[in-house]
């Protein structure tokens, strides 16, 4: 007892200190839980943790398996699921072709090229905090090649298990871990609701149930001698994360997983022993390999598959760090005893090093958009613009509508009764077609790009209302060099200020136009000038699009 | 090392699924939890079925449930909560503790145990179990009623008392009457010295230090975590019990605006390690040392709750409480708590006593709380049928309940633009505004504000109930998760509820639970555009409306000058 309490609470205060700072200047948490693990790994002997440490891999994979929305993923994740494969399969090989070359035997190469080919950040970091509506397309389409990776993580994982550890390799392992993918598939529609039906506003129990999920499935799993990461993973996919279960069930296991994320991570920390040459070798290959090779292979493929260069680029940018899958094959494949101890040291190292860039290139992603665009890289990606334009010969007077999902659509739908031309720009292939039906003119492309403004005849409009949540993206749009109006999205007065400074003849501040007219209503209601009846009516027109009348 | 790590566990593993199984059995009869938990330890241990023994894993994820059961007692020892009823709280909690233990001890030695053992069964059962009182009183939503109140407050005086107890018990067994003084008085003046610390800390370092974790999701979690395991590991180093760290850990915590969170935080591991430790409870016994004092059991049970019923009773009377609120209040606290079996577990481990009379006191926590259950869910209906007998007993001048804390009240999740200028529009219809909010870079600003302020996520549904959604007049919310707008508007299905959407799919199903009115953000920034840009052909009016708009955007509300917060919240 006393040495695990006293492992747990050097685990914990380390990594509350450091959390602390990471919290302070807003950087990503594992590497410094790594670094707690460092430290940590003076004073505490690891071995007493790995148990936990091994709940923990549970913990995370299951909730990466628990947050999968399965229909979004069959809705829009073609392109994302070609992208990911394309890019993991290209990298994973030339990481093993790397990892030979180093001399390495042909299971530590695979692990080198699965370490160089997965990226993701997804499992026990962004995943659940940056859950708001507004998000821009580069967003959507990296968290679906993200998923792509991280289901190759757990493809991997599996082909491991059934080839390497098992005690006689066998191809047969796939054929179980689908039938249990199959059976948990089924509990999750057949079963689940009718399971949980009865425990609402019991989260206690209803967490008991989510446990004993994993456990079975865990169980299961070991008894068809397969990797309990993949056991865990069915287990997450058995369970719906949709109302109310997300409130009683889903939030109460995250905060679980919060227990047992810091010990994973920083048991992870505690087992890197000081970098020798070798890994010092291995790990600036990696580096290269995550920070550099991943990115332009993502953006050159979404690039030729019709995205615009700085979608390309910021998807492709989202995508330089080392996935957390790949820890977790690091750390089996060190119980198991069949990775190079240099190797494993690199990976983790590579790990930390990548994740801290990828919050620089993720706070300056637009500006190094910018940068890459002004040398020439999106030109020598191979960009195009004209055949996704669509404008009448002589438009003039229009309003141009930069982005049509966070609100475009509306506003074209209000202008059809203004009699008014629109035009949008918009950089998400995949609501073009939707663009295509609602209005007859629109551009697809890059606001950086000046052929964009060309094609949008932007010397012949009366406006251009910006609606995108990116800043940079609004920055630029303030920056035309033209006396037509611009009206951009902010959202705060300092952003408001600062843009009517710097040009913009209108700031569209949603929350302050939500607070006047729901402020009004609600007045109107206090004061008795209107029924409640009326008061909800008011607030239903709001939302009621116009050229759909009879649509709630 | 091997990939078997877990597999090694699957004693742990049946424990939780057969916890998981009962426990749900317990939710269809509507017993608590812990009932099924502690019939766990019974069914699949050496008793029934013998297929769990105690491993390693399951020892110490138990010892750390109980370590983190009494950081969130204290955590949960807000005195604030109990300030205006403290007196009479205080004369029956003391009163029950003296007359309590002088019953049981004439119980336990007519029914033939020994002095040193009556004594221990009586130092055992004069708590009231929180889980059952604190569960099922706030299921029927009458934990701000004044016997819930009163309740509630006896709860934390017998939290003290139990401190006291585990910390003589720490002492271990020791002869000498000498020895055992200069133990005891050691453990005090220890336990002073971490509560000196504890109360600097919760004055001076511990504000700033939640107020900076409070920025992220886990920090705030892994902090308080870290927090906790700094006291249990000082207790354990100084051979105190970890439970008494713990408590002074989560008593530190207990005064700041962030303990809610971080308590609601805290609690599903909580809850899975303290399943783990009363299940584990049973593992350690055999057939014949539960079942050993059978008979002594269902005695003294039954004659324990009519004697306390009248003791309770008296004390409660003897207070000034009307008799409803003596009688409700009184039958919600009849019955063995499992703090009866922490402490008894505890005694067993430092060898005053032996494993049979863990036994009776388990025996005594499996009749008592599940019958208890059931009388305190139908309290009303008993009361009803046993009002006219004490009807004599009726008077003036009784203790009158005060007015909960929010009532006719408008609660608001999130501060923003939006949820800010609504505060300023509602200011009068109400009684008064709350704010919940979760980020810290508000709890200054909405703490001095006029406003009342809870800091938590208003997911746990003990942030809701703390702001009283289901009695609120105005619910108004700009959180972003729909999850949680829903339950919202269903919690308050006769307030007013004006809740934020960003989709219409997201507004209609909000519509369909019942909100009043959604705020969809795109919706109304293309009414707004749409009056703007109507206005294109003619550019005086349009300077004018852009004018406007700019202006409300840069500057605050306009139905006060009062300082707007500058983040957005509305999506578009």
């Amino acid at each position: 007892m006393y040495e695990v309490l006293f492992a747990l609470t050097v685990i914990f205060c380390l990594a509350g200190a450091l959390l602390l700072v990471a919290a302070e200047r807003g950087l990503p948490v594992i590497p410094f839980y790594l670094l707690a693990g460092i430290l940590a790994g003076f004073v505490i002997d690891e071995t007493a943790l790995l148990d936990l440490a091994q709940w923990g891999i549970v913990f995370l994979v299951f909730l990466f398996g628990v947050h999968v929305d399965l229909e979004a993923v069959r809705s829009q994740g073609r392109v994302s699921t070609a992208v990911g494969t394309v890019q993991a399969s290209l990298i994973g090989a030339l990481g093993f072709g790397a990892g030979l070359a180093f001399g390495l035997d042909p299971l530590n190469a695979v692990y080198f090229g699965v370490a160089g080919a997965l990226s993701s950040s997804l499992v026990a970091t962004s995943y659940l905090d940056e859950r708001t509506g507004a998000r821009p397309t580069y967003e959507r389409l990296a968290e679906s090649i993200h998923f792509t990776e991280d289901v190759l993580g757990v493809l991997v994982v599996l082909a491991l298990s059934a080839f390497v550890y098992a005690e006689e390799p066998a191809v047969e392992q796939f054929a179980v871990a689908a039938g249990m993918i199959a059976l948990a598939l089924g509990v999750r529609y057949l079963l689940f609701h009718r399971l949980t039906a009865r425990l609402r506003g019991v989260p206690e129990v209803m967490m008991l149930v989510g446990i004993s999920f994993v456990i079975g499935f865990i169980a299961l799993a070991e008894a068809a001698a397969l990797s309990i990461v993949v056991g865990a993973f069915a287990a997450g996919i058995a369970i719906a994360d949709d109302y109310p279960h997300s409130l009683e069930l889903v939030d109460t296991i995250d905060d679980l997983e919060d227990f047992f994320t810091p010990i994973f991570f920083v048991t992870v920390g505690a087992l890197l022993s000081i970098p020798t040459l070798e890994t010092v070798g291995y790990t600036i290959a990696l580096v290269v390999a995550v920070l550099v090779l991943n990115p332009l292979v993502v953006a050159f493929v979404l690039v030729r598959s019709g995205f615009d260069g700085r979608t390309s680029i910021l998807a492709g940018l989202t995508l330089d760090q080392v996935s957390a899958f790949t820890l977790f094959v690091a750390i089996e494949a060190l119980v198991a005893e069949t990775i190079a101890r240099s190797l494993f040291d690199a990976i983790v190292l590579a790990a930390a090093v990548t994740m801290i860039v990828a919050t620089y290139t993720g706070r300056h992603a637009g500006s190094i958009a910018r940068w890459l665009r002004d040398r020439g890289l999106v030109r020598v990606l191979g960009e195009s613009l004209e055949d996704r334009a669509t404008v009448a010969r002589n438009l003039d007077d229009h309003v141009i509508v930069v982005d049509f999902q966070h609100g475009g659509r509306q506003v074209l739908e209000a202008c059809s009764r203004l009699d008014r031309p629109v035009l949008v720009v918009e950089d998400n292939p995949t609501v073009l077609e939707a663009i295509s039906e609602e209005c007859d003119n629109y551009v697809y492309g890059d606001v950086l790009n000046d052929r964009v403004w060309d094609l949008a005849r932007l010397e012949h409009a009366a406006a251009v209302v910006s609606l995108t949540p990116e800043r940079d993206r609004t920055e630029t749009v303030v920056d035309l060099e033209t006396d037509v109006p611009r009206i951009v999205r902010v959202d705060g007065t300092d952003a408001a200020t600062e843009f009517v400074e710097r040009g913009a003849a209108g700031v569209i501040y949603p929350d302050a136009i939500a607070a006047e007219r729901v402020g009004d209503d609600l007045e109107a209601l206090l004061s008795g000038d209107v029924s409640r009846e009326e008061f909800t009516r008011r607030g239903q027109a709001h939302f009621e699009t116009p050229s759909e009348p009879g649509e709630r | 090392m091997s990939l078997g790590g877990i597999a090694l566990a699957t004693d742990f593993a049946l424990l939780i699924v057969a916890a998981t199984v009962l426990s749900y059995a317990a939710r269809l009869t509507k017993q608590p939890t812990i009932v099924a938990y502690v019939l766990t330890g019974v069914v699949v241990g050496p008793i029934g079925l013998g297929i769990v023994a105690e491993d390693q894993l399951i020892e110490i994820v138990s010892e750390l449930g109980l370590g983190f059961l009494l950081f969130l007692l204290g955590i949960e020892m807000r005195f604030d909560d109990i300030r205006e009823i403290v007196r009479p709280v205080g004369a029956i909690a003391v009163g029950q503790a003296i007359l309590q233990a002088i019953a049981s001890t004439a119980v336990a030695l007519l029914l033939g145990f020994t002095v040193f053992q009556s004594l221990m069964i009586a130092l055992a059962t004069t708590f009231g179990a929180t889980p059952i009182i604190v569960k099922v009183l706030g299921d029927k939503d009458d934990l701000k009623t004044l016997y819930g109140k009163t309740d509630v407050g006896i709860l934390i005086f017998q939290d003290i008392y139990l401190v006291m107890a585990l910390a003589i018990l720490s002492v271990g067994a020791v002869d000498d009457l000498g020895e055992i003084a200069f133990s005891i008085g050691r453990v005090f003046v220890l336990m002073g010295a971490i509560g000196v610390v504890a109360y600097l800390a919760s004055r001076y370092f511990l504000p700033a230090l939640l107020r900076a974790s409070a920025a992220n999701k886990s920090t705030l979690f892994t902090v308080g975590i870290a927090w906790a395991f700094l006291f249990i590991f000082a207790a354990e180093t100084l051979e105190l019990s970890v439970e008494i760290g713990a408590f002074l850990a989560g008593l530190a915590l207990a005064q700041l605006p962030y303990s809610t969170e971080l308590k609601e935080r805290m609690r599903p591991a909580t809850n899975f390690f303290i399943a783990v430790f009363f299940a584990s409870i049973a593992l350690q016994m055999e057939v014949d040392q539960l079942l050993v004092y059978w008979q002594e059991a269902l005695v003294a049970a039954v004659v324990l709750i009519v004697v306390n019923f009248f003791i309770v009773f008296g004390l409660f009377y003897s207070q000034r409480f009307d008799v409803e609120t003596s009688f409700l209040g009184t039958i919600s606290m009849l019955q063995v708590s499992e703090f009866s079996l922490v402490l008894g577990a505890l005694a067993v481990d430092q060898g005053f006593v032996e494993e049979g009379i863990l036994g009776f006191l388990s025996l005594m926590a499996l009749i008592t709380m599940p019958i208890s259950t059931y009388y305190v869910l139908y309290n009303r209906r008993i009361y009803a049928a046993v009002e006219p007998y004490l009807q004599r007993l009726e008077r003036e001048d009784t203790v009158q309940a005060q007015p909960v804390e929010f009532e006719d009240h408008a609660v608001i999740v999130g501060y923003s633009r939006l949820t800010a200028e609504l505060a300023d529009v509602l200011e009068n219809a109400v009684e008064e505004v709350v704010f919940v909010e979760d980020r810290a870079e508000y709890v200054e600003e909405l703490g001095d504000a006029e406003y009342g302020f809870i800091f938590g996520n208003a997911r746990h549904g003990d942030v809701r109930q703390e702001a009283n959604v289901s009695g609120a007049d105005v619910v108004v919310s700009a959180a972003e998760r729909t999850d949680v707008n829903l339950r919202l508007v269903e919690d308050a299905p006769d307030a007013l509820t004006i809740v934020a959407a960003t989709t219409d799919e997201e507004a209609s199903l909000l519509y369909e639970h019942g909100a009043d009115y959604v705020v969809e953000g795109r919706g109304l920034v293309a009414e707004e555009l749409v009056e703007l840009l109507e206005r294109l052909d003619d550019p005086d009016a349009f300077e004018r409306r852009l004018a406007s708009l700019n202006d409300r955007a840069r500057n605050g509300s306009p139905r006060t000058a009062a300082d707007a917060p500058t983040g957005g919240e509305t999506d578009v």
